[in-house]
């Protein structure tokens, strides 16, 4: 049990990193995947319920709400880091615009 | 910018050339109570002044133009680091300037202490001087609880850039005009004075830190950064050195 439950914080910090920092198309695919197969899994989970169970047994966490528990708890702070690393790019993006534009205003003004 | 003041004919002819081939930045925002004076006690030294002004909803960039300064507007606010960016970015482009001095619009900082940090950099042949208000000198009134702040940044700086200071976020530096060119800030918040010294550690700069008084007047204790604004400085840093 403390093992699943070590390898689940083990396999998390590399995917939340890898997942919510990089702004690559591949990460954006696997974000998406990750986003869209949550539905799904929860749609599934409400039609078979054991099904979530079956899979906890297999992996050897209690019961299946709280493999659900942790698999919604990833995606949803993944997406968070994610939004981050987005805002601050283009935050960034943003600030370099601004200074082209107050310098291209400054060079313009010196000679009209 | 050629306006002569009495004051500066009162300089000796060393320091009037060494102002004469520095450009001071003054990043502002929404300043407009104290940037007059501000500007007044710069030209008592300096005759170039360069204001930047990060997007101010107020008549900051017209007074500071009034004050005889060549301002540079940015259409929004994005942060001091920016405007400090885009300062040197400016400086470089006039092929005119040796030297470079950064200097707080809240009117923190003396215009002769900007003068002693020029002097230390030309005279030492340093490529940066840092300003200290905690290395003794007498005029500094720092608060108390500003002081643990600005100490713990300080720690935290060294440890993430390996460059032992005494006040990590003093806006009074002078630089040469090469190393502006060197010290490319990315950080466009307050982080940026963090990261400068980061970037004197990787370029292997010639730096020393002199002390200098800020004062903190009622004006500039409501309008300085807040306590909880260390916790975003520290974040900017860790989250862009991870």
């Amino acid at each position: 049990m403390i093992f699943i439950r070590l390898l689940l914080v083990l396999l998390f910090i590399p995917a939340f990193i890898v997942l919510s920092r990089s702004i690559g198309s591949r990460s954006r695919a696997a974000r998406t995947i990750l986003l869209f197969s949550l539905p799904s899994l929860v749609g599934y989970s409400v039609i078979f319920p054991e099904t979530w169970q079956s899979m906890a047994d297999v992996v050897g966490v209690d019961r299946g709400a709280d493999l659900l528990l942790y698999v919604t708890v990833l995606t949803l702070i993944t997406y968070i880091g994610y939004s981050f690393s987005k805002f601050r790019y283009l935050e960034k993006r943003i600030a370099i615009l601004v200074q082209e534009i107050a310098l291209l205003q400054s060079k313009e003004k010196s000679n009209p | 910018m050629n306006h002569e003041s009495d004051e500066l004919k009162a300089l000796s002819n060393r320091q009037s050339e060494i102002a004469a081939r520095t450009c001071c930045i003054v990043p502002i925002y929404n300043e407009a109570t104290v940037i007059e004076d501000c500007l007044a006690d710069l030209r008592t030294i300096f005759s170039n002044i360069l204001v930047i002004d990060d997007g101010s909803t107020d008549d900051s960039a017209c007074k500071a133009k009034k004050s005889g300064a060549q301002v540079i507007r940015h259409a929004l606010n994005v942060g001091q680091g920016l405007a400090i960016s885009t300062g040197f970015k400016w400086v470089q482009g006039q092929n005119k300037f040796k030297n470079i001095v950064t200097f707080d619009g809240d009117g923190q900082h003396i215009a002769h202490d900007a003068l002693r940090l020029v002097e230390e950099l030309e005279n030492s042949s340093l490529d940066i001087v840092f300003g200290s208000r905690f290395l003794g000198y007498e005029k500094s009134n720092t608060p108390a609880m500003k002081r643990i702040i600005l100490k713990t940044v300080t720690k935290i700086t060294h440890i993430l850039t390996g460059v032992k200071l005494s006040d990590a976020h003093n806006g009074l530096r002078a630089l040469t005009v090469e190393t502006s060119k060197v010290v490319k800030l990315s950080q466009a918040g307050m982080a940026h004075a963090s990261q400068m010294i980061s970037l004197t550690r990787q370029a292997n700069l010639k730096y020393h830190e002199i002390p200098v008084s800020v004062l903190y007047t009622s004006y500039s204790k409501k309008k300085g950064q807040s306590i909880l604004n260390s916790i975003n400085i520290v974040a900017d840093l860790v989250w862009s050195e991870t």
